[in-house]
């Protein structure tokens, strides 16, 4: 049985519209106007118990949407979703307890005067986590996030990657079975997306939870996620594994080429040129294409060295986000 | 009892905070002691003039005053601080960290904290009593002081959910800021509701339903009340829980939260 079962789920916001300026703002009063902003649109997907998958995609795609409502928060306009067996917006308790929902944005929302022991004390008793179960998870948090010298302090007094570790032990102490990470990793510094990707990567291995993670960071869901699932415009683009991704997203590979008598001449006869200096070049090509091109550079030129490579996935989200999916 | 439990914890939590800040304490009780005072003076005026206002005598009037203080100390402790601006936490998206937890979303957003000071009123409002029943040389029979009890359960209970009701009407019109006019209406309480005209009385008994706050438990009290309006106190009461549940329920299904 899958852990997350999604079938043609559809999120449509009716949002008023009007022209700027007096005169329409009046108007609005009497006429008003609607536009219906499809959010997201008719997605399936399914996921196994224990899979870590990358929910991808530009701004506005509609992955946060498609989170609020699987982790409850919003009742879609259509469609179906079970996790874990549930049906998320009817929230049931035995529901809410298995899950966590985590924001970059906002790792913390409870109140900011409080320590982060207390609340974590507080998680207990609205979880209803037993008090050895607690002792034990938190120890195993402590061990993995470091917070030994946080727990004395207030929330408010905590810097953000403070905030992501604390916001992290309170989503986590009463061990949720499925983790819905909203951009875990926004506006962290080096060590903390580090650390934070790590933990992420541990705690699903150790624990076996599912995790659903969105990013713009294409680190984070290279490190962590095996599958990746695209969404644009409100809908799946792509659902199947990393290597794939590019593969299919891309037309192109880089081919890198150093050659040792500097002479380069006419780079463009072999393919795009992305990056040229003295002695060395990094070319597109089209995939179809790269056996005979090298083959061309290696009979042609002195060459040093040479390597194929996928294009980084960031370069290859960026044309897919911009133009779409070919 | 779990959500008790939760209750107090929350109470503790609220406590603590409200604790660390000792003028405050000491401006709360002070505004108190302005308030009943400035209430015991202009009632103290009015009886100057007449030995009874609408049917009621003096000490009747005082434990009027103090049960309208008790009922308002429970919603400046308990209700206010959770639904004041609720508006906001619906545009804002605030109010999905309280869908996300395994707890009845009604209770999380309009009690789950607290301004545990409110009660000095509630210790002023009992105290007002007090000296109302003292004023009336009277000694309450027990009937009549449980009579007084069910009667204010069900004002707080109506109170509350006339609180929520109009927060969640902010699913429906999040720019409407009615708090305002619901301490204004809440004023009527002051005083029974028989001195008012017959539609406004009519209005403050069943459309906005003042009347259950102070005048029916204070009558209770003061001169007993029949199984009759006991009852009817109690369904009433029950029906405005369930009413706010349903109306509750409605309005998440309109929440759209706010976008990341």
């Amino acid at each position: 049985m899958s852990a997350i079962s999604v079938r043609d789920l559809s999120m449509t916001y009716r949002a008023p519209v009007r022209e700027g300026g007096l005169r329409a703002a009046v108007a609005s009063l009497v006429r008003r106007r609607y536009r219906e902003i499809r959010a997201v649109r008719e997605i399936s997907f399914e996921v196994g118990p224990g899979e870590v998958v990358g929910f991808i995609g530009p701004n506005g795609a509609g992955k946060t949407t498609t989170l609020k409502m699987l982790s409850g928060i919003l009742h879609p306009t259509d469609g179906e979703a079970r996790v874990l067996g549930f049906v998320p917006w009817r929230r049931e308790r035995e529901y809410l307890r298995r899950i966590a929902m985590i924001r970059g944005s906002q790792p913390i929302g409870g109140p900011p005067e409080l320590t982060v022991m207390d609340s974590l004390r507080f998680q207990q008793l609205i979880y209803e986590v037993q008090d050895e179960e607690f002792k034990r998870n938190l120890s195993e948090l402590d061990e993995m996030l470091d917070l030994g010298s946080l727990l004395e302090r207030q929330i408010r007094a905590l810097s953000l990657g403070e905030r992501m570790r604390s916001g992290l032990a309170l989503a986590l102490v009463y061990r949720p079975r499925v983790l819905f990470l909203d951009e875990p990793t926004i506006g962290l510094d080096v060590s903390a997306v580090q650390m934070i990707r790590s933990f992420v990567a541990t705690y699903s291995r150790e624990t076996e939870a599912t995790v659903l993670l969105t990013s713009h960071y294409m680190a984070d869901v290279e490190t962590l996620c095996r599958r990746i699932v695209l969404i644009d415009h409100g809908c799946i683009a792509y659902d199947g594994d990393l290597m794939g991704l590019s593969a299919t997203l891309s037309p192109y590979k880089l081919v890198r080429v150093a050659v040792s008598d500097g002479a380069c001449g006419d780079w463009s006869r072999y393919g795009e040129v992305v990056e040229s200096e003295p002695g060395r070049v990094s070319l597109r090509v089209g995939r179809q294409d790269v056996p005979a091109v090298t083959a061309r550079v290696l009979a042609e030129l002195s060459v040093v060295d040479l390597a194929v490579e996928e294009p980084p996935l960031e370069s290859v989200m960026d044309r897919v986000y911009r133009e779409g999916v070919a | 009892m779990r959500l008790l439990r939760l209750f107090g914890a929350t109470f503790s939590i609220s406590l603590r905070r409200q604790l660390a800040f000792r003028a405050d304490l000491a401006f709360q009780a002070l505004t108190t002691v302005i308030g009943v005072a400035s209430g015991l003076a202009a009632l103290g005026i009015v009886y100057t003039q007449t030995r009874s206002l609408g049917g009621w005598g003096l000490g009747e009037a005082v434990v009027l005053l103090g049960t309208y203080q008790i009922v308002s100390g429970v919603l400046a402790t308990f209700i206010e601080p959770n639904v004041v601006w609720f508006a906001g936490q619906v545009t804002s998206g605030k109010l999905d960290d309280v869908l996300l937890k395994p707890v009845p979303s009604i209770f999380l957003a309009s009690l789950g904290s607290c301004a545990p000071l409110g009660l000095t009123q509630v210790a002023m409002g009992l105290a007002v009593v007090g000296a109302g029943l003292r004023e009336m040389d009277a000694i309450p029979r027990a009937y009549n002081l449980f009579g007084w009890l069910v009667m204010l359960s069900a004002g707080i209970a109506i109170t509350w959910a006339s609180r929520v009701l109009l927060a969640s009407l902010a699913f429906w019109a999040p720019a409407m800021e009615l708090d305002v006019v619901y301490g204004a209406v809440w004023q009527f309480g002051r005083y029974p509701v028989s001195v008012y005209p017959q539609p406004v009385r009519f209005a403050l008994t069943w459309v906005l339903p003042v009347a259950f706050v102070s005048t029916l438990p204070a009558q209770a009290l003061v001169r007993g009340v029949g199984p009759a309006l006991l009852l009817l106190g109690t369904a009433i009461g029950a029906a405005s829980l369930l009413v706010v549940q349903l109306v509750w329920s409605a309005g998440l299904r309109r929440y759209t939260s706010a976008t990341s």
